[in-house]
């Protein structure tokens, strides 16, 4: 979906830019694990989380800071447009 | 659902299957060889062999290993959609074994009705939670369904029936209750009626009361998430580690922990403090146990805690040593917390976040207590290690959200200064963490301050050697093994890791198995053979047999707290089990002898109908006057004598009584035994015994009846003295309480570190007033060596026969009575390790050849005629 895609780049280009600064962006992929692989800690994923809210207008509830919603891009994204 | 491969012995190619309560649109192929199978059930075979070749936890443990060991091997046969279902049957069976257990024996019917009020209670519970009512309405219904059960626990209602189960129940719901209740609330699909069950009725649980907060959505997405063989051979591997875990740490247990009351030195407090932080490792060695057990039935979870010693900040130690808790309180306190207060401000809302999860964890440990020992600790130990830790953990997040951590995608790329630095900031923690938890495991904050009154040079040499320990394991260990990686990454090859399974586990495996069995002759001596025993064995170490033995008698409320081996104990009792203390057949006094047998007295106790004379002793009626023509002997001792927990008829004293008047007419005997024996009596109050209370029956022979601890209880009774400030008995004593500097101020752990030193001098002194008292009055007096029950061998280092016979005394030795037996059968349970019927009767045999061999005490054989013993 166009949607999808639009907002798939924006959310990699700011995982790179806050957490994993130097890092190549293409081998961030959309099903790379991030809370679950150690790179998303609890400080992290509020962080992404107050991102999220900001840039893409959305409410999160606490119990969506979690794995399940925000472990890859790809969750990220689905949880964004869950928010319509 | 498509069909699936149900046979196994032929390379078969599943179709691709969609499992059931996995919301995952990926389809997954599993592949079934015939070679993976059998290498599975190898492993496990060996790892029960291991459990019980080196007594591993506990008879419960071995029950549900068994039985889940059987239930693994059907479920290989069953289709997809019934495995869930059979878990939970697997777990119920468990449960009604284990539950079943009556006193010392099993019986079905009780089995059932408990696992029925298991169900019935749970089922309630469970139900609370899908009420059509708000979140907050269900969560009050279950607060007020808790308080009730509270009621019950704490027995202010009585319901005898449900007494042994809260503790079970406590473990199941206590948490995990929390979590469903919260996920259900927040998820869309309702959870089936199996998930439920298998979530709350874990199989492992039942024998491990201390249980990860396993995450409900976890648990549920988890179940056949992966590739199986990989999943269970990642679950026997956790359950190798586990079992080496444990084993670790009764190496620690039994050769580094000292008694604050004993340290001597800088060397002695390092001990104490590495065996303080070595407790955890047993919590761990159990999670990977149940952990690893679950993978068995397909429930990929994942670990309980990472390498937690090499954390390189305090955040970073609460991410790593317990997973589960750390994933529960974040989930449930944390982020709801947080997701409240952000309106404050990222920093505030962190803070105050972070200071509720503390404070939630802080009391939700003494919640736990409270359903497993029916106690809420509140100590002041509790309140200083999660504030400092919680300080700690607010001062690291708040650098993390202002600095910026390395992450990488790939192989991190370090430089030497890098590691360093690491390696340095692990080793502060690793300090700063080791005096926390030296502190929260203390008995008191004053005892902790009096420990470092030993501290010397040794101290902090020993301590540079550990950290600089710490700081290479750091550099070298702390990394993900490419294969274990491999392993537990479900997108990895589907491969079967043969290899890994060879290497990783059997290998291992079959090397422990060999060391010291009895099939090969014990390749170990010396030191390292007291290590390999130290590792098969799971009796309290001298210590905690010592504290144990003070616990059946002063309700100590916290034994076990931190504690595992007591705990272990504990948490076997019964409910309805009762100590000396709670019975009407004892009271206490407020002078040396701390307390007596009433008269008179008549109680069952235990199933045992425990019986008092007229003078206040467990044995047959006897009169003041001795008897024209008869011997008389007057027994002295502690709980060992006494003859806790059995009938006096049963006790060791009385039947060498009725084997030496064997063929006499009853009322006319020709011999008397008479029972003097208290519970928790030294040979210290034994002499105060024997000036009150023995020598007004003129006895011709007095046996002073003492076991491995005499030492250790004299120094306990001076140091309560002292504490509780009463008299001492004897000047000796005044004198020695002088040169001690000791004084009522001082914490009991210290005032018995100040008094240690002067131990040996005390009991030789002591043994020398009883001999010198009996032969003034011309009894001859005797010292009986008895076995000291349920302690690890590798501490009985004390041997009092030669202070005795310096003294004066003729000495029995009893210990030899017990040789060749297994001692699990000569006590009185696996919680009470006093001497059983058939020790008893061990021990009366020894004691009656042994008179006989000593003409010179008066005893002769009765008639040839008279039945032999």
């Amino acid at each position: 979906m166009a949607q999808q895609t639009n907002v798939e780049p924006i959310l990699r280009d700011y995982l790179i830019e806050t957490f994993l600064p130097g890092e190549d962006p293409n081998e961030l992929k959309n099903d790379t694990p991030l809370i679950t692989a150690g790179i998303l800690d609890s400080v992290a994923t509020l962080k992404l989380v107050a991102f999220l809210e900001e840039r893409f207008n959305i409410q999160i509830d606490a119990h969506e800071a979690d794995a399940e919603h925000l472990n890859t891009i790809a969750d990220i994204a689905r949880l964004i447009h869950s928010k319509g | 659902m498509r069909d699936s491969v149900s046979s196994i012995g032929t390379v078969e190619r599943l179709a691709n299957v969609s499992l059931p309560g996995v919301a995952k649109s990926t389809q997954r192929t599993f592949v079934l060889t015939s070679a993976s199978i059998p290498l599975i059930l190898v492993q496990l075979l060996l790892l029960i062999g291991l459990v019980y070749k080196y007594s591993i936890e506990n008879t419960a443990f071995l029950h549900v290993l068994e039985i889940a060991s059987i239930g693994f091997v059907i479920q290989l046969f069953l289709p997809e959609r019934w495995r869930l279902k059979w878990f939970v049957a697997v777990s119920l069976i468990c449960i009604a074994v284990i539950v079943g257990q009556e006193g010392l024996e099993w019986n079905l019917r009780v089995g059932l009705a408990r696992t029925g009020y298991l169900l019935g209670i749970g089922g309630l519970l469970i139900g609370a939670c899908h009420l059509p009512i708000s979140y907050w309405a269900r969560a009050a219904v279950l607060i007020a369904l808790g308080s009730l059960a509270a009621v019950f626990r704490s027995q202010i209602l009585p319901a005898p029936a449900l007494d042994p189960i809260w503790p079970i129940l406590g473990s199941m719901f206590m948490f995990r209750l929390i979590v469903y209740l919260y996920d259900v609330s927040h998820e869309p699909k309702r959870p089936t009626i199996t998930q439920s069950l298998a979530y709350f009725f874990l199989l492992p649980n039942v024998c491990f009361p201390l249980f990860p907060v396993i995450d409900f959505k976890t648990f549920v997405r988890g179940h056949f998430d992966g590739e199986p063989r990989r999943i269970y051979q990642k679950g026997l591997s956790w359950m190798l580690r586990g079992i080496l875990q444990l084993m670790l740490y009764r190496l620690v247990y039994y050769h580094v922990a000292v008694d604050p009351a004993k340290m001597a030195n800088g060397t002695d407090l390092i001990r104490y403090l590495m065996a303080a932080m070595f407790i955890y490792v047993r919590v761990s060695g159990q999670f990977h146990l149940a952990i690893g057990l679950l993978h068995l039935y397909g429930f990929n979870l994942p670990e309980t805690n990472r390498n937690y010693f090499l954390a390189s900040s305090f955040t970073d130690y609460w991410r790593r040593v317990n997973v589960y808790w750390k994933d529960f309180i974040l989930k449930i306190f944390y982020y709801p917390a947080y997701f409240r207060l952000k309106k404050l401000g990222p920093t505030r809302a962190m803070v105050l976040a972070t200071v509720f999860s503390f404070v939630a964890t802080w009391l939700l440990h003494s919640y736990q207590w409270y359903w497993l020992r029916r106690q809420f600790p509140i100590t002041v130990q509790d309140m200083i290690f999660w504030g400092v830790l919680c300080t700690l953990v607010i001062a690291n997040v708040w650098w993390e959200m202002n600095h910026v951590r390395k992450r990488t995608l790939g192989k991190k790329r370090v430089t030497l200064r890098n590691r360093l630095g690491l390696a340095l900031r692990v080793a502060g923690t690793f300090c700063v963490l080791t005096l926390l938890w030296s502190l929260w495991t203390c008995d008191s904050l004053k005892e902790w301050l009096s420990i470092w009154k030993v501290a010397d040079w040794r101290m902090f040499a020993y301590g540079a050697l550990i950290l600089l320990g710490i700081m290479l394991a750091s550099l070298t260990l702390d990394r993900d093994v490419s294969l274990w990686a491999q392993l537990v990454n479900p997108r990895a090859t589907t491969s079967f890791p043969a290899r890994y399974a060879v290497a990783g586990v059997i290998v291992p495996v079959v090397l422990l198995l060999l060391i010291g069995t009895r099939w090969t002759p014990a390749p170990f001596s010396g030191r390292v053979g007291e290590w390999v025993e130290s590792m098969a064995t799971s009796k309290p170490n001298a210590r905690d047999s010592a504290k144990m033995q003070r616990a059946y008698y002063e309700n100590l409320m916290d034994v076990g707290r931190f504690n595992p081996a007591l705990w272990d104990i504990y948490t076997q009792r019964p409910a309805n089990w009762k100590e000396l203390n709670d019975t009407n057949v004892i009271r206490r006094t407020n002078d040396f002898l701390g307390a007596e047998l009433l008269p008179n007295q008549s109680e069952v106790i235990n199933g045992v109908v425990f019986k008092t004379n007229r003078w206040g002793m467990h044995d047959r009626d006897y009169t003041l006057e001795k008897p024209v023509g008869v011997h008389r002997t007057a027994l002295l001792g502690a709980s060992h004598l006494l003859g806790y927990d059995i009938a006096y008829e049963d006790d060791f004293d009385y039947l060498v009584e009725q084997s030496l008047n064997a063929g006499l007419p009853p009322e006319k005997p020709k011999y008397e035994l008479l029972n003097f024996g208290v519970y928790y009596y030294s040979s210290l109050r034994q002499l105060i015994v024997l000036d009150r209370r023995v020598m007004p029956f003129q006895p011709d022979v007095v046996m002073i009846c003492v076991h491995a601890n005499d030492q250790v209880w004299t120094v306990e009774h001076i140091a309560d003295a002292v504490s509780r400030g009463i008299e001492m008995p004897f000047p000796y004593l005044t004198d020695i309480v002088r040169d001690a500097k000791v004084d009522r101020s001082m914490p009991l752990s210290e005032i018995k570190r100040q008094l240690e030193p002067f131990a040996p001098a005390v009991v030789k002194w002591t043994y020398r007033q009883l001999v010198q008292r009996c032969r003034q009055a011309g009894i001859k007096p005797v010292f009986v060596y008895l076995p000291l029950l349920g302690s690890s061998s590798v501490d009985t280092n004390s041997d009092f026969s030669q202070w005795a016979i310096e003294a004066g005394f003729t000495v029995i030795d009893l210990r030899s009575a017990i040789a060749g037996h297994d001692q699990r059968e000569l006590v009185v349970a696996s919680w009470d390790f006093h001497p059983n019927v058939i020790a008893h009767r061990l021990l009366a045999d020894k004691l009656y050849a042994a008179l006989l061999s000593h003409p010179e005490l008066g005893y002769s054989a009765p008639s040839s005629k008279a039945p032999k013993p």
